[in-house]
């Protein structure tokens, strides 16, 4: 059950293997492919039947705009069976919420994009260079995948995680900051990242990078920034 | 426990009033009539109301309504836990309802006429006392309680004048958890009226936070095991026979009144059905915010039903609470819903002490041997519920419909339904223990049932690593899992197989609920427990699982348990917020509630607290003196609780943060 990853109430999905690795992610234990690790007795791997059933449990709830968020991980390194789930929830009305980072094949979103009703789609590190290294990505990728979203009238919500060490460096937000402006139309919303996913890190044996908590009136300031740029800007509030 | 805490308030008293005061009420502390005294050593309750109406002190202050208590006289404990029938009282005079015929050969009929008299002679002392007085509102008060001897109330304010007088008689009785009942339904002649009369609004909510406050006074002389369980619960809400669901001006203002009061008590049971507006449920989680444990959510569209088929009809719809949330008819109960506590843990103990394990080979075998152990604690509270004997309570009698009628006292059955109501604790750690040795007993076969006994016996010395895995893997209650839910109501059914045969001397029939007070009380002397919890832990708290992450899923779990038959005696759904997360997320929280209704939970409850400032007021409560909680059923204010309620509430505060 969530109440941030989406309109209404929502259940959320998290879907295991990413592409990338961010040094914040709140969820390390889905970045890997194939983690037995995270099959404890707290998490179980579920095949399409165990989803459904598991998600229809929960089916009264996403009335009014609620319904699936999926997330991960990256979601989209699954797509072709997510495919097959999104018919099911859409044959029953369900509202159908993707957290991505697009770093995944372009053809991988054609098998979702007929079915989600709403893509949050992170910014987080645009110059090529430091994607490269930190994030292992390709940032063309991301510039491609998210003009293709746009391409095909996809309903794109931006998120963005404010780091010093990272995203707010300065070379970093310029490169946010002019990305955005090219598209102004499609909200974003900002956060400072936390160090709340600390115990899983130490539990699991991964190293952790303690992060500088921003403040609030540095958090209002970057927002009013991006206002200043024409961009559709709102503060998150986790 | 009752008398050391009330000594303990009455120091708290000295502490916070002048000398002068202090001495007053000192002097007030000496018994005054020894008449008083041979008549309650006689058992004669007519007696000593007739002493105690001629004699108690009447002090008046310039408050808005008369309220006073002479703590001299000290009555036996007797009938509690009940909502007398205020409407009685507010739409006749006292002398409406007396027998007016030749009641010269029945003794009950005489003794119910005596009360009526004392209570005569207690009203017109107030007359004289307001007469004495310069107080400006004095004519009004006069006019107020001449009104009471007979005639209706003619005004809102009137109205709850009677209410606080009718209380405070029954708690200077002797009784304690006087519930307040359905007080938008019974008050809602009088503020139409008022209305119409050009009474404004606001003048009327300042009348109801006036009564609140008044009501609230004392609340540590009215408490009953601890400090703040008054059982001064205002029902408010509900669906009507035709299916509408009433929430109007007047259950606002209340709602409002009790948001705003920032006390423990009194405190508001909401009840809630699934054609309930979304701008209710949001007033209701509004005022959840405020952390004053207010209002608990009572689910119309599953006691209804649940109270009909038990055999109360069209009663049903009128249904009020106990003190905590256990349902009964107010005005017309002597359901006293709380009257032993089962204990399904020990049973498991005693089970695995007294059973011969070595011979049960499958889990099914366990677990029907475990049922037998669970007749036994069944067969213990059906003697204790027998046994129970109390005292004749003729003022009770006055102001419970049924008894007039059947001209019998309300111990011996005169109301018009006297069923008993018992409780049960440790369901949750029990679900857990059974699914655990099932896992690790006869499917993996990792341990034997030795092991299970030995974990009890030596409280996981031996077995840490086992403790750690336990722990770390949560609970199973409270997950919205087929095999647990399955397992709870099998519990739940065989508990009603063994009692719904089973006739109180007055006719009335036994029911029970999964949530229960004594979480903490019970779970003192039982052993470790194969859920992870050590000896002497706390039980689960009702339905709860901080470890759950995911508040949806206890909802659906609290929607899959079966509350028919006899099963309705209180089952809460008891959620934790961080104040946070509801301020941000309030409509959110108010949508998943009212979905919930539909999944079908029983009532749910929410304490709104953070560990920060929980660990914060245990370490200085001197700055925490207005913290409030929600304890089992009722607020309290947290510095005043024993350590291990707070050291509880801590963890589970702790426990919620961390997954959430």
């Amino acid at each position: 059950m969530c109440f941030d990853d989406g309109p209404g109430i929502r259940t959320t999905v998290f879907l295991q293997g990413c592409s990338l690795c961010c040094p914040w992610c709140c969820n390390p234990e889905t970045q890997r492919v194939h983690d037995e690790s995270s099959c404890d007795e707290n998490h179980e791997l579920y095949d399409l039947d165990d989803i459904k059933r598991q998600l229809m449990k929960d089916l009264v709830f996403w009335q009014n705009g609620g319904g699936v968020t999926l997330s991960g991980g990256e979601p989209l390194l699954q797509s072709r069976d997510l495919r097959e789930l999104c018919v099911y929830l859409k044959e029953l009305n369900i509202n159908i919420v993707v957290e991505t980072s697009m770093f995944v094949p372009t053809m991988n979103l054609d098998d979702l994009i007929p079915f989600v009703d709403l893509w949050y789609v992170d910014v987080k590190i645009l110059d090529t260079n430091m994607c490269k290294i930190v994030l292992h990505g390709d940032i063309k990728l991301f510039e491609k995948n998210v003009a293709y979203l746009r391409s095909k009238n996809c309903k794109i919500h931006f998120r963005m995680p404010c780091s010093s060490e990272y995203t707010l460096q300065e070379k970093n937000w310029d490169r946010i900051v002019s990305f955005l402006k090219n598209y102004s139309n499609y909200p974003v919303d900002i956060f400072p990242i936390h160090n709340l996913a600390k115990r899983k890190y130490l539990q699991k044996g991964m190293k952790y990078i303690e992060f500088e908590t921003i403040q609030a009136d540095k958090m209002k300031q970057l927002c009013q920034c991006l206002m200043n740029n024409g961009i559709n800007a709102s503060l998150m509030n986790l | 426990m009752q008398i050391s805490n009330r000594d303990d308030e009455l120091n708290m008293y000295k502490a916070k009033n002048s000398a002068e005061e202090v001495k007053k009420h000192e002097d007030n502390c000496k018994i005054k009539s020894p008449n008083f005294l041979m008549e309650r050593a006689a058992g004669d309750f007519e007696g000593c109301f007739y002493y105690m109406c001629n004699d108690m002190e009447i002090c008046i202050d310039r408050g808005r309504y008369v309220q006073f208590y002479d703590f001299d006289y000290i009555y036996d404990p007797c009938v509690k836990n009940i909502t007398p029938a205020y409407d009685l009282f507010l739409n006749n005079g006292l002398l409406d309802l007396n027998y007016h015929n030749d009641i010269s050969n029945d003794l009950f009929c005489q003794r119910y006429n005596s009360v009526i008299d004392s209570i005569e002679i207690l009203i017109k002392r107030v007359i004289t006392e307001l007469s004495m007085s310069n107080f400006e509102e004095r004519e009004k008060k006069k006019r107020w309680f001449s009104n009471m001897l007979v005639t209706s109330a003619k005004s809102f304010e009137e109205a709850l004048q009677r209410v606080l007088f009718l209380e405070q008689l029954l708690w200077q009785t002797g009784s304690r958890l006087v519930g307040l009942g359905r007080m938008d339904c019974y008050l809602r002649p009088f503020y139409y009226e008022d209305i119409k009369k050009g009474i404004s609004k606001t003048e009327i909510y300042n009348e109801i936070v006036e009564f609140l406050e008044e009501a609230h006074n004392y609340y540590w002389y009215k408490s009953d095991v601890l400090v703040g369980d008054t059982g001064q619960v205002i029902i408010l809400g509900g669906i009507e026979p035709g299916g509408e669901y009433v929430f109007d001006e007047l259950s606002e203002l209340l709602l409002e009144a009790v948001k705003n009061s920032k006390k423990t008590d009194p405190k508001v049971v909401l009840r809630v059905s699934h054609s309930m507006p979304v701008e209710v449920m949001n007033k209701a989680v509004g005022c959840m915010l405020m952390g004053n444990g207010s209002p608990l959510l009572s689910n119309d569209d599953v006691i209804i039903p649940a109270l009909q088929q038990f055999g109360i009809k069209d009663d049903a719809y009128d249904y009020t609470t106990s003190a905590c949330w256990e349902p009964l008819i107010g005005g017309k109960s002597s359901s006293m819903n709380n009257q032993a506590c089962l204990s399904f843990a020990k049973a498991l103990q005693n089970m695995l002490f007294e059973e011969q394990l070595d011979k049960i080979k499958d889990y099914s075998t366990f677990e029907n041997k475990y049922f037998k152990y669970v007749k036994r604690e069944i067969i213990r509270c059906k003697r204790l519920i027998s046994q129970r004997r109390y005292s004749r309570n003729t003022l009770y009698s006055i102001f419970i419909k049924g008894c007039y009628q059947k001209k019998t006292d309300i111990v011996d059955g005169g109301a018009e339904y006297n069923n008993v109501g018992f409780t049960t604790v440790g369901i949750g750690n029990t679900v857990d223990a059974l699914l655990n040795i099932k896992e690790y007993v006869f499917e993996k076969k990792e341990l034997a049932l030795i092991d299970v006994k030995k974990v009890s016996l030596y409280n996981f010395v031996g077995y840490e690593s086992l403790y750690d895995k336990l722990k770390d893997r949560g609970s199973f209650f409270g997950r919205d899992d087929i095999e647990i839910t399955s397992l709870t109501n099998r519990i739940m059914r065989y508990v009603t197989e063994e009692t719904k045969d089973y006739s109180t001397s007055a006719a009335g029939k036994l029911k029970f609920g999964i949530s229960s007070p004594s979480y903490i009380f019970e779970s003192r002397n039982c052993l470790a427990s194969f859920d992870g919890r050590k000896k002497g832990e706390p039980f689960t708290v009702h339905i709860s699982n901080e470890k759950v992450d995911s508040y949806t899923e206890l909802i659906s779990f609290a929607g899959m348990i079966d509350y028919y038959e006899n099963r309705f005696n209180g089952n809460v759904l008891d959620l934790i917020f961080s104040p946070s997360f509801l301020e941000k997320n309030l409509e959110k929280v108010s949508l998943m509630f009212l979905y919930g209704i539909e999944k079908g939970f029983f009532q749910l409850q929410t304490n709104v607290i953070s560990s920060a400032v929980l660990k914060a007021a245990k370490d200085h409560p001197e700055e925490y003196g207005n913290l409030i909680v929600r304890v089992w059923g009722f607020s309290a204010y947290y510095v005043q609780l024993p350590e291990e309620f707070k050291d509880l509430l801590i963890k589970r505060a702790m426990e919620n943060e961390v997954v959430v």
